[in-house]
């Protein structure tokens, strides 16, 4: 009896870990800026044709629990030859992507970096990003300066 | 008293069945926006990496056709993963239905980079490329608006387009259409009506 309560508490701990791991896990939090849940979605195959152009989508979500606003301004990572903060839009059915100067997070605020939203731009990706795989992503800030990140590459 | 607990079972049992027979009279719920007549489509040529494939190949199909470019990071591959994790609900229905992703970027993606893009998802997705002529015809055809922005001060450039899905029948024929955004469960629904349950 007291072996399958065990069990059971071994159980419920685990499915708790999965659960708590899946909905905003804090990857970093400094000077006042959290980053919760980075991901990098996969291309997948991509890389086989040598010739560059592989891109990859970066995703998480910003909260600022300083007292001032910020600004996500710039990205920057090794496994890509360019970098950029990139604002999806949808427009009567017609799916527009565009670089944008910066993202606010204002103060006590959050900013969330989703599909059909904003996110970071991975561009000619110079290796092939396998789900499992974690990527170091530097993103700068206006007040809280740069901040770098471990986004795991999930499949898409 | 047993024959009250009877009466009340049989009068549950009764509920229930009426209940389920006056759901499968109704019509099927529909997620997408159905074309009403259903329009007759031209054919298409375009390039897969085995060659030329013409949309009145797969006659006989329920024909899934999805416009994008390689270099899109999340509207894309939302909807293909979208349709990937439908297919997979359908089990061995799926095989009735074709999923056929066609690039609009002429510029930078071939038949192969097409066919790696689109098999990644799902290895029986099929993945299109054409020259300028024949991506401007085929999204002329359907109502497919793309343009191509000017490259950046590094060469790199991003490509509007229409993300809604178009659904043809096994005649050919456009029959409805599903947004951006429709979720996976909405599209195994839709297409196991149209395949007939």
């Amino acid at each position: 009896m007291k072996k399958r309560f065990g069990l059971l508490l071994i159980v419920f701990s685990l499915l708790l870990a999965a659960c708590g791991a899946k909905s905003g896990a804090l990857a970093v939090s400094q000077n006042g800026i959290e980053v919760y849940d980075p991901v990098v979605r996969a291309p997948g195959g991509m890389m086989a044709h040598g010739e560059g152009g592989a891109v990859a989508g970066a995703f998480m979500l910003i909260k600022n629990t300083g007292a001032q606003n910020d600004r996500l301004v710039k990205a920057a990572s090794d496994v890509a030859e360019l970098v950029q903060v990139h604002e999806t839009t949808m427009d009567g059915g017609v799916m527009k992507m565009a670089e944008v100067a910066g993202i606010d997070i204002p103060a006590g605020g959050q900013a969330e970096l989703k599909p059909g939203g904003y996110h970071v731009m991975l561009i000619n990706l110079k290796q092939e990003l396998k789900p499992g795989d974690s990527v170091s992503i530097t993103l700068t800030f206006e007040q809280a300066g740069e901040i770098t990140v471990q986004a795991g590459v999930i499949k898409q | 008293m047993k024959r009250q607990a009877l009466f009340f079972f049989l009068t549950v049992l009764l509920l229930v069945a009426g209940i389920a027979i006056f759901q499968l009279t109704l019509p099927p719920k529909i997620n997408g926006v159905i074309i009403d007549p259903p329009k007759p489509m031209p054919d298409f040529t375009l390039q897969s990496a085995e060659g030329p494939v013409n949309l009145g190949d797969f006659r006989g199909k329920i024909v899934v056709l999805y416009f994008g470019y390689l270099s899109c990071p999340d509207v894309c591959p939302t909807t293909l993963a979208a349709l990937r994790e439908a297919l997979n609900q359908l089990g061995a229905k799926a095989q009735d239905a074709q999923v056929i992703f066609v690039s609009v970027d002429y510029g930078r993606d071939t038949p192969e980079k097409a066919r790696d893009y689109a098999t990644n998802f799902h290895p029986d997705f099929l993945g299109l490329a054409g020259s300028k002529e024949q991506v401007d015809a085929v999204t002329k055809d359907f109502g497919i608006y793309y343009l191509i922005n000017p490259p950046d001060e590094n060469g790199f450039y991003t490509v509007d387009h229409t993300a809604t899905v178009q659904v043809l029948n096994p005649a050919g024929e456009l029959i409805m259409t599903w947004p951006y955004g429709i979720q996976p469960d909405e599209i195994a629904s839709d297409l196991k009506v149209l395949l007939g349950r």
